[in-house]
């Protein structure tokens, strides 16, 4: 038994239900593919009205089968879908492809049918993918389970597609552009197999070296970390990710909810999990072609060889957009340069051989760059000129390309011959691309994954002491008044229980005894109106600050009373709330939302009234180790500011990070929570306060 | 446009910096310079003494802002030389004595020439224009968020002289923290017209004067109903 995931790639024994006999229909063209892509395993064709197809035995229905069968691939119409998996179930088959469409995709009845196969399956312990799907191909094997036209090359790379138009499409052009694959597969409706089983299955695949995914949704968010994370250590991952889901239903009354956007939880997931992002399908399969043919650099510090200056400038900005540094080359690189460059070459990087150099020339001084042990990575850049044979050059560096341990990318320019050149280039692994922007891209994604290599550290979850209890006290009193919105006051509260400092505060129903409170707290106090119904005070003035006297108090507090009388009157009020007014120091924001993919998040940012303007916030799914807080902080742009420049006092960061992990276990704890932010988190050079708090439950 | 004889004033105090082996202005000789070109500025005047400070604080009304007035201090908070929000006498000789103990200790080979006694004015919507001369191009104009904003996010908008009040109010437009400036939360938006002139004067002054390298309007505080330079610096070619 090679278990049901493995099935799909190798399996023994094939079985197309819904075979067809006439060329056109998608159950002709399945047979087709299996035959003529040369699938060594047994072929069965089932259809109650023939009785062969392309020279095959047709079968009824499954069970009339002797012997076993690895997969069924499913194409009759979706109606006859779930009888066809009870034949499944009873034949002992583990594993299916359902091509059929027509169900959760179109709806209302739909949905129905896909649950009630889903259900079927389950009872049998057939595992599925699709519907709705395109197939499977695994190059290795030979084996063709879609209706494509053509057949993919192969190599490397496995693609996973949620889209089955994308498929096909990244099938013919991947061919034009010599591309080569190990499997292509297409996810259809997801209702069994997802992409978090097949990252899993492919990262022990031999013939795999990177994996690339064009995704629309994930299905169960923290199983895809956990899983790419694993697979991350083995071999790189590559994702898109399209079709932004409206953010199920999520209500936003928070600042962190109106700054975490619908796309805040992937891009956060794959960060974590060290999956690298693309937003171009070009730059997924340039980055996807140089994994599956480079070696991995030991560091970020490139070298630009190139005939021509034009194209080293627009290589050099490309590097630093890039983030990449450019090699220093040794005295000894650059004195062996000067025994055949002529005087007038530049010889720093970007080595510039001019356009005089013929191909012994440029090769020379490629060699020279490559077995520099300054460089960690090269860009071979030729431009077509008289004095140099590219197609010589190209075979040149091809001969040696082998013995090169650090990764070579090609940037040969211009026209028609270049095709003719990178064949040549890519007979010895060298992937070639004619636009300078998109080599250095794809170097970069060698170098990130060689970073993410080196980052990967097991770090041991700190579980911090905190009254959990006393939390589920203040929420059970909520959910019993059927109240959403926890008021300041009970937020703050809560808070506290997790270790959260927060100012001291005292709620008064008068205004002697606010005098009394006051007094108690000591001068200057602030004033906030405590009501569940008000979330922004300070916009209708149910905030006063810096109160200084008992005057003062009590003209502030009837002011704020008749504020509220005057522009939330339906507002119901439990009272006032008296709190310490603690001095200034840098604004920052801890908060947290619920992501239907995946749960909790967990971000932070720096805060005041422009923190929605720049949105210059970091967030991570919970829960967040010491050392991912840390990084949360550090991400931020606005991270010299935590720092302290010019004058400006630094903040205390360890009291930054320990609220963030803090936060970070109050709503892994409290599945409830469903919004908070701490907004604002004052602090200071040592310590600081939750200044004002909103948590949002579902009851 | 600037007036012929304000031109000619202005160029005075800068031949003045420049007699003096100066590449910037004074304070008072930049806002002297902001005023002749029609630039709101913070009312500051200059205590030579102690015994001065007091009663120039008086004539000024506090709250007022204490800066140390030195020529060869440039950034004065760096040294610990500016004290804000000074509410009384008392506050204002302990703000004194501080910023002399401070400069001594952190710069002390400046020759201390004074302090420069400038009205508080409140917590505002910070901006920042400035100038700057392009080898290629010429004189630029700069419009951004101010503050500790301006280094973090680099959130401005550039444009090469001469403008016009299209130009001007594109500027405007074109940075992030516009949304700022019209009102965020229940906020009142800023007196744009204030701005406006602001940076249309500053385009005149850079344009006329021939003379200024490089200049900071920063930051410039703006509230609903008016718009004020704080804090200027002049650079001399």
């Amino acid at each position: 038994m090679k278990g049901p995931i493995e099935n799909l790639f190798k399996p023994r024994s094939v079985a197309v239900i819904g075979a067809s006999r006439h060329p056109g229909k998608i159950g002709h063209a399945i047979v087709y593919n299996l035959v003529y892509g040369g699938y060594k395993g047994k072929i069965h064709p089932v259809n109650p009205n023939a009785r062969e197809i392309l020279g095959l035995k047709c079968y009824p229905t499954v069970l009339e089968i002797p012997g076993e069968v690895d997969l069924a691939v499913i194409t009759v119409p979706n109606k006859l879908v779930p009888g066809i998996i009870e034949q499944l179930g009873q034949k002992g088959v583990e594993t299916a492809i359902i091509i059929s469409a027509g169900f959760k995709e179109t709806g209302g009845e739909g949905v129905k049918l896909e649950r009630e196969v889903v259900s079927i399956a389950k009872r049998y312990g057939v595992r599925f993918l699709g519907p709705n799907c395109f197939g499977v191909i695994d190059t290795w094997f030979d084996l063709n389970t879609t209706f494509s036209a053509q057949q993919p090359l192969k190599g490397h790379i496995a693609f996973i597609s949620q889209s089955g138009a994308l498929c096909i499409s990244i099938l013919n052009q991947g061919i034009m552009d010599r591309i080569g694959f190990s499997k292509f597969i297409n996810l259809g409706n997801k209702a069994d197999i997802d992409e978090t089983d097949l990252i899993e299955y492919l990262a022990d695949d031999p013939m795999t070296k990177v994996i690339t995914l064009y995704l629309e949704d994930i299905k169960d968010g923290r199983k895809f970390i956990k899983a790419a994370r694993e697979t991350v250590k083995k071999k790189p991952v590559l994702a898109i990710k399209s079709g932004r889901t409206e953010a199920g239903g999520r209500a936003v009354s928070s600042h962190t909810g109106s700054l975490a956007g619908m796309d805040i939880a992937y891009e956060t997931a794959f960060k974590q999990s060290g999956v690298m992002r693309a937003y171009r399908i070009d730059e997924l399969f340039d980055a996807a072609e140089a994994f599956s043919r480079q070696p991995l650099p030991n560091g970020d510090k490139v070298a630009i060889v190139t005939n021509g200056g034009g194209v080293g400038v627009l290589l050099a900005d490309a590097i630093s957009v890039n983030n990449l540094k450019f090699a220093r080359f040794t005295d000894k690189t650059i004195n062996e340069l000067h025994g055949f460059l002529p005087a007038f070459a530049s010889f720093r990087n970007p080595l510039d051989v001019t356009g005089n150099a013929d191909e012994n020339i440029y090769f020379s001084a490629l060699k020279a760059v490559v077995n520099d042990p300054n460089v960690d990575g090269v860009i071979a850049a030729a431009l077509p000129v008289q004095v140099l044979d590219e197609r010589k050059l190209a075979q040149m560096i091809g001969d040696i390309a082998g013995q090169i341990k650090k990764p070579l990318v090609g940037c040969f320019m211009g026209g028609e011959e270049v095709k003719e050149i990178e064949d040549i280039l890519r007979r010895f692994n060298i992937p070639n691309y004619t636009e300078p922007e998109r080599a250095a891209t794809a170097l970069a994604k060698l170098v990130k994954y060689r970073e993410l290599l080196n980052e990967f550290v097991e770090e041991p979850l700190k579980v911090l002491d905190v009254n959990k209890s006393g939390v589920s006290e203040i929420l059970k009193r909520l959910k019993e008044e059927k109240r959403t919105r926890l008021t300041e006051i009970e937020a703050k509260m809560v808070l506290k229980e997790y270790g959260v400092m927060v100012p001291g505060s005292k709620v008064v129903r008068s205004i002697d005894e606010a005098v009394k409170a006051a007094e108690e707290i000591g001068y200057p106090v602030v004033l906030k109106i405590v009501s569940p119904d008000i979330i922004h005070k300070t916009d209708i003035g149910a905030v006063k600050i810096n109160i200084t006297g008992e005057k003062e108090l009590r003209n502030a507090y009837i002011e704020m009373i008749m504020n509220v009388r005057k522009y939330a009157p339906t507002a119901s009020v439990y009272g006032v709330s008296v709190q310490e007014m603690v001095p200034g120091g840098l604004e920052v924001i801890v908060g947290g939302i619920r992501d239907p993919q995946f749960g909790s998040l967990v971000m932070f940012g720096l805060g005041g009234i422009y923190v929605e303007v720049f949105k210059d916030v970091s967030f991570r799914v919970t829960p967040v180790t010491e050392r991912e807080a840390e990084k949360m902080i550090g991400e931020i742009r606005g991270f010299n500011l935590i720092r302290g420049v010019r004058g400006r006092p630094s903040s205390d960061v360890n009291f930054i990070r320990e609220t963030i992990m803090r936060v970070s276990q109050l709503l892994e704890d409290f599945d409830e929570i469903v919004e908070l932010d701490i907004n604002p988190l004052m602090v200071y050079e040592k310590g600081g306060f939750a200044v004002d708090a909103r948590i949002t439950i579902k009851v | 446009m600037i007036l012929k004889e304000k031109t000619k004033a202005i160029l005075k105090i800068i031949d003045v910096a420049r007699g003096e082996g100066r590449k910037f202005l004074l304070e008072p000789e930049c806002n002297e310079v902001l005023k002749l070109a029609g630039i709101p500025v913070a009312e500051t005047k200059v205590a030579k003494r102690r015994t001065e400070v007091a009663e120039i604080a008086k004539e000024i009304g506090y709250p007022i802002v204490l800066k140390v007035l030195s020529p060869q201090i440039l950034h004065k908070s760096d040294v610990k030389g500016v004290k804000l929000d000074i509410r009384d006498d008392k506050e204002l000789f302990k703000a004194y004595d501080e910023i002399m103990a401070n400069v001594k200790k952190l710069c002390p080979g400046a020759r201390v020439s004074g302090v420069l006694v400038q009205r508080y004015y409140p917590r505002g919507r910070e901006v920042i224009v400035g100038a700057t001369v392009d080898p290629q191009f010429g004189p630029t104009i700069m419009f951004g968020l101010g503050g500790v904003f301006v280094e973090v996010y680099n959130d401005v908008a550039f444009r090469v002289l001469p403008i016009t009040d299209l130009d001007i109010d594109e500027m405007i437009k074109e940075i992030k923290g516009y949304k700022v400036l019209k009102g965020f939360r229940g906020e009142k938006p800023v007196n744009f017209e204030s701005l406006k002139k602001i940076i249309s004067r500053a385009s005149s002054l850079i344009l006329e004067s021939n003379d200024i390298k490089e200049m900071d309007l920063n930051p410039i505080k703006l509230y609903s109903n008016d718009a004020i330079v704080v804090d200027a610096r002049i650079i001399l070619k």
